[in-house]
């Protein structure tokens, strides 16, 4: 019978994504562009915030959108009434995008004239919190009813987030959601983390996130 | 949720290291994984039979170590390890919840077996 040699390997799993992450953002800050890796779960209102985002700042900014829900247009679709670009990445039914994906996205822009894409990620509160898809902020939608629990459930995604926005803030009424519970959770997982609270429909809390993302979009491009 | 995407590149490694030593066949895939890293050794196992057909690492068994989860606590300072069936991360010193985890996500191929 052949002999079993034993090879060392040592090789981390994610270390191809972590490196080409690291790459991009790289990339991104020579070309002065800012990427906001956008993540929530599915009816969170990701949609409905990136495009009032849009309204407020496309006057100011030249912004682009990366969607990579699975397998439909229909949210690019949504995203192009408003003016700017869309392009819909076809995951294919993958939970997550990943730093290669991601920069497939953004080659088909043109990266040297943006000030900022906004990558709508795959709405999941798991497996996209696992992959660095090598943009400049991380950003997380919670919604109102989805609950004031979901840190103890998913606690990776709100430990890997920059900012946490706690969208639907006019249902408030309407749902048993602790407000003061949800931030104290998050900020025991990411002591670092800004929360905010917004409502995309009544536009209360939207000049809040509006500054916070000028504020990191001026000092990632200059 | 995304063990078919991690198995992908557990494969191309494996098969990569196995083809640059002469490996007729591999018999054994070793992986460390941290114990709070969300991946199921069960599943990984599954999908790993379905894409390693008709490559080297075709009959290839994964063998798993698990590496306990440390955490370091932001009241006491202590470090400790948790439990994690499920995982509670709660200092063991102190029993406060504000932990900064410090390692158990690990998912390392660490060598493979050939012949």
């Amino acid at each position: 019978m052949d002999k079993i040699r034993i090879i060392e390997i040592k090789k981390d799993v994610f270390e191809d994504n972590d490196k080409k992450a690291v790459e991009l953002r790289e990339e991104l800050k020579n070309k002065k562009t800012f990427l906001l890796n956008l993540m929530s779960s599915p009816g969170s209102g990701k949609t409905s915030m990136i495009m009032r985002t849009i309204e407020r700042l496309k006057d100011r900014l030249n912004i682009s959108v990366i969607e990579a829900d699975i397998d439909s247009v229909v949210d690019a679709q949504k995203i192009a009434t408003t003016g700017i670009t869309a392009i819909q990445l076809q995951t294919g039914g993958l939970c997550h995008l990943d730093a290669t994906m991601t920069k497939e996205g953004l080659d088909s822009l043109d990266m040297e004239a943006l000030d900022m894409v906004i990558l709508e990620n795959v709405g999941n509160l798991v497996c996209p919190a696992e992959f660095d898809t090598g943009a400049s902020k991380n950003a997380m939608i919670l919604s109102v009813p989805e609950g004031d629990d979901k840190p103890l459930k998913y606690p990776l995604m709100f430990s890997i987030v920059d900012v946490l926005i706690i969208s639907k803030i006019d249902c408030m009424p309407y749902f048993d959601f602790d407000m003061k519970a949800i931030k104290e959770r998050a900020l025991k997982l990411n002591p670092d983390i800004t929360i905010l609270e917004v409502s995309a429909k009544t536009e209360e809390g939207l000049d809040d996130w509006i500054d916070w993302l000028l504020k990191e979009v001026n000092s990632w491009n200059h | 949720m995304h063990e078919l995407a991690i198995m992908e590149n557990v494969l191309d490694i494996a098969v990569d290291f196995g083809k640059k030593n002469n490996a007729k066949e591999i018999v054994q895939i070793n992986i460390v994984l941290g114990a709070v890293s969300n991946v199921i050794p069960k599943w990984t196992r599954l999908f790993f039979e379905m894409i390693a057909k008709d490559t080297i690492a075709e009959k290839a068994t994964l063998e798993f170590e698990i590496l306990p989860a440390y955490v370091k606590c932001r009241k006491c300072g202590s470090v400790s390890a948790i439990k994690t069936d499920p995982p509670t991360f709660v200092c063991q010193i102190c029993g406060s919840d504000e932990v900064h985890l410090l390692s158990g996500r690990e998912f390392q191929i660490k060598s493979i077996e050939i012949i």
